[in-house]
C-alpha cells in the first residue's frame, strides 16, 4: 500500500539541513572570494546561488516521482556517464586535467554525474541478484561495474574522486551481505596495490600523498596549504573572527579557499560554534540517510538511500579531516559548501531521491 | 556454486552499523575540532595573528640570451623594491613614511597614499616604491630597525642592452593573461611570473625560465627571521646561444634607420641568421619594466606597427627578384636553354592584352644572363609562358615557398602563390594568360615574405640546397642547432645559368644591381622593384657572397622604399663592406 499524500511524510528536517549548510557555505564563499569592488551580481556566491535555486527545484520535482522509475533510467545513465568520462578525455586539458566538458555554455563534471548512475546501478544490481544465489560471474559484475568509472575519473586525473568510490562501493557490498572479514581482505589487497597505484600518480599527486606523511618536505607547495588551513582552524577559537574577519583568509594565506579548503574559511571566522553547526548538519543528514535506508524495505531503496549517505558522508568526513591535516589532500570538495555548480546540483538530487525513498517506500 | 564464503550468515542490522562506524568518525572531527579549537587556540592564534609564518619567492634568474660570441642580447640586472607588511607597519606608518621620504626624495604623504592605494599582493606585502638605486637601497637597509615592517626586496630585472635593434628577433617578456596563468600553473608558474612574449624569449621559453624557490621562515613581531623552517633552492634558467651578431644587428639597424623594411643575414654553412632587422623598431626594455609597461600603449596603436617583425610577419609582392623562379622555371621545363634569345621590343602582346616592359624602347636581343642582369620584362613574360602557370608553381614549391620557412621565431606567416585553384576559389574566376605574365615578373597577386626570398636566394647560392634558417647556436654550451638543409634536386647547370645572371646584376655595367657591388668582394644578386598599390614602389635586394664560393645570403626590403636597383642595391652594399670588414666572406 501507499500513501495518498506525499507531503505528509515529506522530511522537513532532511530538506532544511543542506540548506542550513549551504548557506552556511554561501557566506564562507562570498568572505573568500570578496574582491572589493566586485558587484555583487558577479561574485561567485551568486553562481553558487543559481545552482542551488535549480537544486532546490529539483528535489520539489523529485518528490513527486516514485523512486522506483530510477531503476528504468539506471543503465542509460550509466552508459551515458562512460561515454562523457571517455569524451573527457578527449576534450583538451583545463586547469591541467581533463574533468569538464562544455554544455549549453557552462561546465560540467561528467564525475559527478557518474556518482549518481554508478550508485543507481549498483542498487539496481544488488536488488535483481540475490547474493545466496550469485554465480562466479554475478559476484565479479559489481567490480567492473565500479572498476571501469574508476580508472577512467583517475585517469582525468581526479584523485579525490575516484577514492570516494571505494568506501561507497565497500558498504554496499556489506549491505548486499558480503562477509565483513571478506571486505578486509579488499581491503587489505587495495592498500597493498596501492604502491602500484601510487606509480601511476601524477607528480604532484604523488607529492600532496608524500606531504601527507611531512608537510616539511614541500613547505611552499602542498605542505604549505595544509600548515596554513590548519593555522586558519586553530585560530577560529570558540566563535571565529566573525564574517570576514578572518586573517588567514583575506590575506590570501589560505590557498584553494573557496573550494576544497573552504572549511578553513567556516572554522576561522565562525569558530568552534560553526564548525560544530556544520558538523552537526552533515550529521543529521547522515543519520537520516541511514535510517531511511534501515526502514525501506525493498532492497534497491535500501541500497540507495546507503550508497547515497556513505557517500555524502564519506566526502565530508574526508574533506573535513584533510583540511584539519588528519587525512591526505586528496582534492575532495565538501558537498553543498565548496564553490562548484555540478557538485551542488548532483548533492541536491540525492537528497531529493533520499526524500523521495522515504515519501514512497512500500510499506508494508 | 554460490560462493558461500562471501556470503554472512543473516544480519541484524547492517545499516546499524554503519550508522555507528559513521558517528565514531563524525565524533573523531568534533572532538579533534574542539582540541585545535579551543585547547591549542592561542598557540594556533599566535601563529596567524604575529603572522609568524612567512613564505619568501626566490626567483630562479632567466636564462640570458648571447650573441654568437657571447655578447649579451638578453640579461638580467638586479633590482630593488621597498614593500611593506601592513599589519607591523600600521601602527607607525606617518613616522616611517617621514623617514623614508628623506631618503627617496618624495613627500610623506605621497608614500602614504601609496600604501593605501595598494592591495596587499600575495603573502601580504604591498610594494611601496619599485627599482630604487643601490644607494637608495642601502640606505633604506641601513634603516630598517626604525622603519617597522619595511622591507627591501631584490628582484631580477630583465635588460635588452641592443633595445629597439634587435627588437624584433630577440622579443621581450611581459605578465601572463588569465588562461595562461590557469594553463601553466601546473608547470610550477605563479600568477606573478613573466613569460616571454614575442622572438626568442618566446620561442624558447622552457630553456630560459628559471624555477622559483623559496624559503618558509618564522619570523617576530617586528618581521625579523628567527629561524627558516624549509627552503626550496632556486633554478637559474638556462643561457642560450644565438648565431646572431650583436654588431652587425646594431649596424644593419642604423643602415634601416627611418626607412621601413627589414634585413635578413643568413650564413650558408648551415642557415644560422647573422642579423635579423626590422624597421620601424621599439625599446624592448620598456616592456620588460612595470614601470615602462605603463608607456607602452603608444608603441601598440602607432599605426607604422612597429612591433611587427616585417621580415617573418609582413608580406609583399616580390617583384623581379621572382625572375629567378622564372628562370628556373623555364630551363627545367627543357623547352629553353641558358641561350634562348628573345628580342625585347619594349612590349609584347599576350592574350590580346599589351605588357610593357620597363625599358620602353626595349632591350633588343638578349639571352637569359643579359635578361637578368637587366631585368628584362618581354624575356620573362615569354620564359614564364614557356614554362606556363604549371611549371611556375612547381618551380616556386620546389623552392618550398608555399611552405613557412621554419624559422624558429614566433607568428611567422606564409606568402600567397595564387595559381588557378587560388583565383577560382577566392575571386570566383578563371586563369588568364595574363595573370601568368604578371606571376612571371613577381607581380599580380604574388606575395614572399622577405625570409622566403632569403631563402630562394640561398638556394641559388648553395647548388640547390635548401637551408632552414635558425638563430639558435648553443643551449648552456651545448650545440642545439641541427644542420637541416633539403636538397631542391635542381640541375646544377641550370643552377648555373641562373647564377651567371645573377653574377652580371651586379658585375656588369648596365647591370640593374651594380650599385650593390662592394669595395672587395665580387658578389651577385638580383633586384626588385615591386608594385605596392601605391606611389611609392616596394624596392628588394637578394644576394649571396663571394660570388665563387658563396659564405651569405642577404635579403633587403624597403616597404615603399622606392627602385630595388637604387635605394636597396645602394643599401646592400654597406651591408656587403660590413660584412667583408668582419670577416664573413
Amino acid at each position: 500500500m501507499r500513501r495518498k499524500n506525499p507531503f505528509l511524510l515529506f522530511d522537513r528536517m532532511l530538506f532544511l539541513s543542506p540548506i542550513l549548510i549551504f548557506l552556511i557555505g554561501l557566506a564562507s564563499i562570498y568572505s573568500a572570494s570578496f574582491k572589493g569592488n566586485a558587484p555583487l551580481h558577479e561574485t561567485l556566491a551568486m553562481k553558487q546561488v543559481l545552482w542551488m535555486g535549480v537544486g532546490i527545484l529539483i528535489v520539489i520535482l523529485m518528490a513527486r516521482i516514485d523512486y522506483f522509475k530510477l531503476q528504468d533510467i539506471a543503465w542509460p545513465l550509466y552508459a551515458l556517464s562512460l561515454l562523457l568520462l571517455v569524451l573527457v578525455l578527449l576534450t583538451p586539458a583545463r586547469l591541467g586535467a581533463h574533468r569538464w566538458v562544455r554544455v549549453f555554455g557552462f561546465n560540467f563534471q561528467p564525475s559527478e554525474l557518474t556518482k549518481l548512475s554508478t550508485l543507481l546501478v549498483l542498487s539496481r544490481y544488488f536488488m535483481t541478484h540475490r547474493i545466496e544465489a550469485a554465480s562466479r560471474f554475478e559476484m565479479a559484475a559489481p567490480f567492473l561495474i565500479v572498476g571501469a568509472p574508476f580508472l577512467l575519473i583517475l585517469k582525468e586525473p581526479d584523485l579525490g574522486t575516484a577514492l570516494l568510490f571505494l568506501p561507497v562501493f565497500l558498504t554496499m557490498l556489506y549491505l548486499w551481505g558480503v562477509r565483513l572479514k571478506f571486505i578486509g581482505i579488499l581491503m587489505a589487497a587495495g592498500l597493498l596495490a596501492s604502491p602500484l597505484l601510487f606509480h601511476f600518480l601524477k607528480d604532484y599527486q604523488k607529492t600532496r600523498l608524500l606531504v601527507f606523511m611531512d608537510p616539511n618536505l614541500d613547505p611552499l607547495g602542498s605542505g604549505y596549504t595544509i600548515i596554513q588551513s590548519k593555522i586558519a582552524i586553530g585560530s577560529g577559537g570558540l566563535i571565529g573572527k566573525g564574517f570576514m574577519g578572518g586573517t588567514q583568509n583575506y590575506l590570501q594565506f589560505l590557498p584553494e579557499r573557496h573550494t576544497d579548503f573552504i572549511f578553513g574559511v567556516i572554522a576561522e571566522e565562525g569558530g568552534l560554534a560553526a564548525s560544530l553547526a556544520i558538523l552537526a548538519l552533515f550529521w543529521l543528514i547522515v543519520q537520516k540517510g541511514f535510517s531511511i535506508s534501515r526502514s525501506t524495505p525493498d532492497r534497491f531503496g535500501s541500497q540507495l538511500a546507503c550508497g547515497i549517505t556513505t557517500l555524502i558522508a564519506s566526502q565530508a568526513v574526508i574533506n573535513l579531516g584533510m583540511t584539519m591535516g588528519l587525512l591526505p589532500v586528496v582534492g575532495v570538495p565538501l558537498p553543498l559548501v565548496s564553490y562548484g555548480g555540478t557538485s551542488v546540483v548532483i548533492t541536491m538530487i540525492f537528497i531529493g531521491i533520499l526524500l523521495n525513498i522515504k515519501i514512497h517506500r512500500p510499506l508494508f | 556454486m554460490s560462493g558461500s564464503a562471501f556470503v554472512s550468515p543473516k544480519r541484524q542490522d547492517p545499516v546499524g552499523f554503519l550508522t555507528l562506524f559513521y558517528l565514531g568518525c563524525f565524533l573523531a572531527l568534533a572532538f579533534n575540532l574542539f582540541r585545535m579549537q579551543i585547547l591549542r587556540h592561542d598557540y594556533y592564534l599566535g601563529l596567524s595573528e604575529r603572522n609568524r609564518l612567512r613564505v619568501i619567492y626566490m626567483e630562479g634568474p632567466r636564462g640570458r640570451i648571447l650573441d654568437r660570441r657571447g655578447a649579451p642580447l638578453a640579461q638580467n640586472r638586479l633590482s630593488f623594491n621597498c614593500a611593506v607588511y601592513p599589519a607591523e607597519a600600521k601602527a607607525t606608518l606617518s613616522q616611517s613614511a617621514r623617514a623614508l621620504s628623506e631618503i627617496l626624495a618624495v613627500s610623506p604623504e605621497e608614500i602614504e597614499s601609496n600604501y593605501r592605494r595598494k592591495k596587499p599582493g600575495i603573502f601580504n606585502t604591498v610594494l611601496l616604491a619599485e627599482d630604487l638605486s643601490a644607494p637608495e637601497a642601502m640606505a633604506i637597509e641601513e634603516k630598517l630597525d626604525s622603519l617597522p615592517g619595511f622591507m627591501i626586496q631584490t628582484k631580477p630585472q630583465r635588460e635588452y642592452p641592443l633595445g629597439p635593434a634587435a627588437a624584433h628577433a630577440i622579443g621581450f617578456i611581459g605578465p601572463m593573461n588569465e588562461e595562461e596563468e590557469e594553463a601553466l600553473e601546473d608547470y610550477g608558474y605563479r600568477s606573478a611570473d613573466w613569460i616571454g612574449r614575442d622572438g626568442i624569449e618566446k620561442s624558447y621559453e622552457s630553456y630560459l625560465r628559471g624555477a622559483s624557490g623559496g624559503f618558509q621562515i618564522e619570523v617576530n613581531s617586528r618581521g625579523k627571521m628567527i629561524r627558516p623552517l624549509g627552503i626550496k633552492e632556486p633554478k637559474a634558467g638556462r643561457d642560450i646561444q644565438l648565431t646572431l651578431d650583436a654588431a652587425l644587428q646594431s649596424h644593419a639597424q642604423e643602415l634601416l634607420k627611418g626607412q621601413p623594411g627589414s634585413i635578413i643575414v643568413m650564413e650558408l654553412e648551415e642557415g644560422g641568421i647573422l642579423s635579423m632587422n626590422s624597421f620601424p623598431s621599439f625599446d624592448t626594455n620598456l616592456f620588460a619594466s612595470s614601470s615602462g609597461r605603463k608607456n607602452v600603449g603608444r608603441i601598440l596603436t602607432d599605426d607604422r606597427s612597429p612591433m611587427m617583425n616585417r621580415g617573418i610577419h609582413g608580406r609583399y609582392p616580390p617583384g623581379s627578384i621572382f625572375k629567378v623562379v622564372t628562370a628556373l622555371a623555364a630551363l627545367e621545363s627543357k623547352k629553353w636553354t641558358p641561350s634562348t634569345s628573345v628580342n625585347c621590343l619594349g612590349l609584347v602582346s599576350i592574350g590580346g592584352t599589351v605588357f610593357h616592359c620597363w625599358k620602353e624602347a626595349g632591350h633588343g636581343s638578349e639571352d637569359l644572363t643579359q635578361a637578368l642582369a637587366h631585368s628584362c620584362n618581354v624575356f620573362f613574360y615569354r620564359a614564364g609562358m614557356q614554362a606556363g602557370i604549371e611549371g611556375l608553381v612547381e618551380m616556386a614549391r620546389a623552392l618550398s615557398m608555399d611552405e613557412l620557412s621554419g624559422v624558429d621565431l614566433p607568428g611567422e606567416i606564409k606568402g600567397v602563390l595564387p595559381a588557378k585553384e587560388w583565383k577560382k576559389k577566392k575571386m570566383s574566376e578563371r586563369w588568364f594568360d595574363g595573370d601568368t605574365a604578371n606571376f612571371s615578373i613577381g607581380q599580380g597577386r604574388l606575395q614572399l615574405t622577405p625570409i622566403r626570398a632569403l631563402t630562394m636566394i640561398a638556394t641559388l647560392a648553395t647548388d640547390g640546397q635548401l637551408l632552414k634558417p635558425h638563430l639558435i647556436d648553443k643551449i648552456d654550451g651545448k650545440k642545439a642547432a641541427l644542420k637541416y638543409a633539403k636538397n631542391t634536386m635542381l640541375s646544377r647547370a641550370n643552377l648555373a645559368a641562373v647564377r651567371a645572371g645573377t653574377d652580371a646584376v651586379v658585375n656588369s655595367e648596365s647591370g640593374t644591381g651594380r650599385l650593390s657591388r662592394p669595395k672587395t668582394v665580387r658578389v651577385g644578386g638580383k633586384t626588385g622593384t615591386a608594385q605596392s598599390g601605391q606611389d611609392k614602389t616596394h624596392a628588394w635586394f637578394v644576394g649571396y657572397a663571394p660570388e665563387t664560393k658563396p659564405k651569405v645570403a642577404v635579403v633587403v626590403f624597403l616597404d615603399h622604399g622606392g627602385r630595388g636597383g637604387v635605394e636597396a642595391a645602394t643599401l646592400a652594399r654597406s651591408l656587403f663592406d660590413k660584412l667583408a670588414e668582419a670577416g664573413y666572406l
